[in-house]
């Protein structure tokens, strides 16, 4: 874009990105999560050994529009009453498959090192069953430098390792008690302390995994590099959204959803690794 | 076109100055920092953006637009006025703004292309009989009924209505009969007039997300139509014939589920290529294909009352056929023996054993029939001698064929959990194997079977937990 700025001002380059928090590595305790098969409560304790980027806030329309030039054209699971178009209310009604391509176009457009290979086949605003097919074939670099969908492990981390899930709701999240069955401005709700914003409601947030009993209470770097034949088209989404209970809000919760799923409580988050500690 | 900039600065230089950017050969402006003194007497195509609003008289400040969008202007609560003075409009976009109508003026503009999308209050549009080639209107929730006149009759090529709350369409279909893409997908659609399927140059119709009754399409339908998505019609019990489709490559029904009848003649559909039917309620379904002499790949997945494939008769053509997720008890002969067959996927079904033409299959690459009470492999007669992946997690096998060490070809053995009696050490033997894939489950009995293989397998072969 050329801008021009003497007599008339230019139009400000109005692609502000989303300002984003850094995770730094190290070995947090995060839980208590239900273990393997058994309904064992218990936290793991995860090491990361690189720091990450997450947006402080969800994707807005706005900011999705700016990469994509429109909002998603695909089918979408809507509550029953439509409200204004705002550009500040989060992305919503995308696909794991439009969050995917996504924050490929985003690396792509800053020079940095796209994280996911993609199918051939796979665009924007492909229908759910063709999106279903398609994601099992995606892979992850955890280590590129470009913007990817968050691993459980870094959303759970960003989202303080529940250590202080007793906070506020009513001063950090949209949800059934507040929202009037609507998404709201994203940043419009208190931070958390890390400065991140709506962990819970406002939208539900696509995570890189399908749901799978989780078996370590040690990792390191947990993440998939790649989803095989049969795991299935699932995806976590996490946080919940402007129509949970309280109850729905828990960090613990691990609800999800087929990749191709579009709803307007679905919306996206994106992470993106920043170092390691070997450099 | 640096001249036009320059005259744009003149124009507006005492006052608030409009805020303006150049894309190409498109200038795109600040709705909000609009105003009357301001002039763009150059610019062909305008872009108007920003979360403001304006009402001020365009024709003055854009008199020579062809093409004009407004492009997520949420402010914009009403068109600004004499739209249709503007002399040279070819192209007019209305996307992502918060209008409750189109005014009347609209309806007067000669217009090669008219798109009105992602207004999400927008209540009703006037009759457009002057849009010439392309009517776009769609994403635009509290629109339930499309005007009664959609474009010019007789040269108007594509109507995209998707995903309104449109209940029919009242305009004169068989009118439109220059009309090659329609789609009405994504609206409250109970039924469609069987003229839309006789449009002679139609090349697309996109009917999905509806909840249609029946399907438009019979004997005396013509048309041009190459791929039809039957997707996401919750009403559709049946689908009676497959006449008025002669020309179809790609079939595709998914999310139909209360769907529990299909044709059993398929030779209408003498081009197919490709055929999906997944998500529905059948519990038989027939398969007597071997007249669609182009047809590859049969993907028929997720069904959970399908029991029975009847009439199975699959064309040489045919290489990939994916059958996971139904309840199928059997593999039929026309398919374990199946010349050509690359790829057969069989998971999640109620196999209990294989017949022992599959077993013999020297041509199948592919065989996956994980998440199946199988209990047997043929026993010693597995001896597929191409197979490159096969996958029997999820399974009841006790104990793996050592002929399975001896498959010349096999490089991935998916293995996940089943539950053997002792670690298949055999597997070591293998020449050609590459990985061994076992589900990462963390009880003792799991992690036993891990132990001792990894004790015996050699380098070459890798142990991967999924």
């Amino acid at each position: 874009m050329i801008f021009f700025g003497l007599a008339c001002t230019a139009l400000e380059n109005s692609d502000v990105r989303t300002a984003a928090v850094e995770i730094k590595a190290g070995t947090y305790s995060v839980g208590p999560y239900v273990l393997g098969t058994r309904s064992q409560r218990s936290n793991r304790e995860i090491t990361l050994s690189y720091s990450y980027l997450i947006q402080a806030t969800e994707l807005s329309k706005g900011d999705y529009i700016r990469t994509t030039g429109g909002l998603p054209e695909e089918r979408c699971v809507r509550s029953p009453d439509p409200s204004p178009l705002s550009l500040q209310d989060p992305i919503s009604c995308i696909s794991w498959c439009d969050a995917i391509l996504l924050a490929n176009v985003r690396s792509r457009e800053e020079n940095l090192a796209p994280a996911y290979q993609i199918p051939s086949g796979m665009s924007f605003s492909m229908s759910e069953i063709d999106c279903n097919e398609n994601a099992q074939f995606v892979t992850l670099d955890l280590y590129a430098s470009g913007w990817r969908l968050p691993t459980e492990a870094e959303w759970d981390i960003a989202a303080l390792g529940w250590k202080k899930e007793a906070q506020d709701l009513e001063k950090v999240a949209w949800f059934d008690q507040n929202a009037e069955n609507i998404p709201h401005a994203v940043r419009s709700k208190a931070a958390n302390p890390q400065g991140v914003y709506d962990m819970q409601g406002n939208v539900s947030e696509w995570i890189w995994e399908e749901y799978g009993p989780l078996i370590q209470k040690r990792v390191k770097d947990p993440h998939r590099k790649e989803f095989h034949l049969l795991n299935g088209y699932a995806r976590l989404i996490k946080g919940g959204n402007f129509t949970s209970s309280a109850k729905g809000l828990s960090l613990s919760a691990r609800p999800q959803a087929s990749a191709g799923m579009r709803s307007d409580k679905i919306g996206v988050r994106l992470v993106r690794t920043i170092r390691t500690v070997e450099e | 076109m640096f001249l036009s900039v320059i005259q744009g600065f003149l124009a507006c230089s005492a006052q608030e100055p409009v805020s303006f950017s150049i894309e190409k050969d498109t200038v795109v402006v600040d709705i909000a920092t609009l105003r009357e003194d301001a002039s763009f007497p150059d610019w062909k195509t305008v872009r108007l953006v920003g979360e403001g609003s304006s009402n001020v008289h365009l024709p003055t400040i854009f008199p020579n637009v062809e093409t004009l969008s407004f492009h997520y202007t949420t402010g914009t609560r009403h068109l600004p006025k004499a739209l249709d003075q503007l002399p040279f409009l070819s192209n007019l976009s209305i996307e992502g703004t918060n209008i409750t109508d189109i005014p009347l003026s609209v309806s007067k503009i000669r217009l090669k292309r008219l798109e009105i999308a992602h207004n999400p209050l927008l209540e009703s549009i006037p009759p457009l009989p002057y849009v010439q080639n392309e009517l776009a209107i769609h994403h635009n929730r509290s629109l339930s009924a499309l005007p009664d006149t959609l474009g010019a009759p007789k040269s108007i090529t594509k109507w995209d209505f998707a995903h309104n709350n449109v209940r029919r369409i009242s305009a004169p279909i068989q009118e439109y009969n220059s009309l090659r893409h329609v789609s009405v997908a994504g609206n409250q659609i109970l039924q469609l007039p069987s003229e839309i399927a006789s449009l002679p140059r139609l090349e697309s119709l996109e009917l999905q997300d509806n909840p249609l009754l029946s399907l438009p399409f019979d004997e005396e339908s013509n048309n041009r139509i190459m791929q039809l998505k039957v997707h996401n019609l919750p009403n559709l019990v049946r689908i009676s014939n497959w006449e008025g489709l002669s020309n179809i490559r790609s079939l595709s029904i998914h999310n139909c589920r209360r769907l529990r009848s299909l044709p059993t003649d398929w030779r209408p559909l003498k081009l197919l290529k490709k055929i999906r039917i997944t998500d529905t309620n059948l519990s038989v379904l027939s398969l007597k294909l071997e007249a669609l002499r182009n047809l590859e790949s049969l993907a028929v997945r997720s069904n959970p009352n399908l029991t029975e494939l009847s009439d199975v008769s699959l064309p040489d053509a045919m290489q990939n056929l994916l059958l996971n997720r139904n309840a199928l008890r059997d593999i039929p002969l026309a398919v374990s023996e199946h010349p050509n067959l690359r790829i057969l996927r069989m998971d999640e079904n109620q196999l209990r054993t294989l017949p022992s033409g599959l077993c013999q299959n020297d041509r199948l690459l592919e065989l996956s029939l994980g998440n199946n009470p199988l209990y047997d492999l043929c026993g010693e007669q597995f001896q597929m001698s191409s197979l490159y992946f096969l996958n029997i997690q999820g399974t009841q096998l006790r104990t793996l064929p050592q002929s399975l060490a001896l498959l010349p070809n096999l490089e991935i053995l998916s293995i996940g959990s089943i539950p053997f009696r002792k670690a298949p050490l055999h597997l070591a033997n293998s020449k050609s194997l590459r990985v061994i894939r076992i589900l990462g489950t963390a009880d003792e009995y799991s992690e036993r079977i891990k132990k001792d293989l990894k004790a015996v397998l050699p380098p070459t072969i890798r142990l991967e937990e999924i």
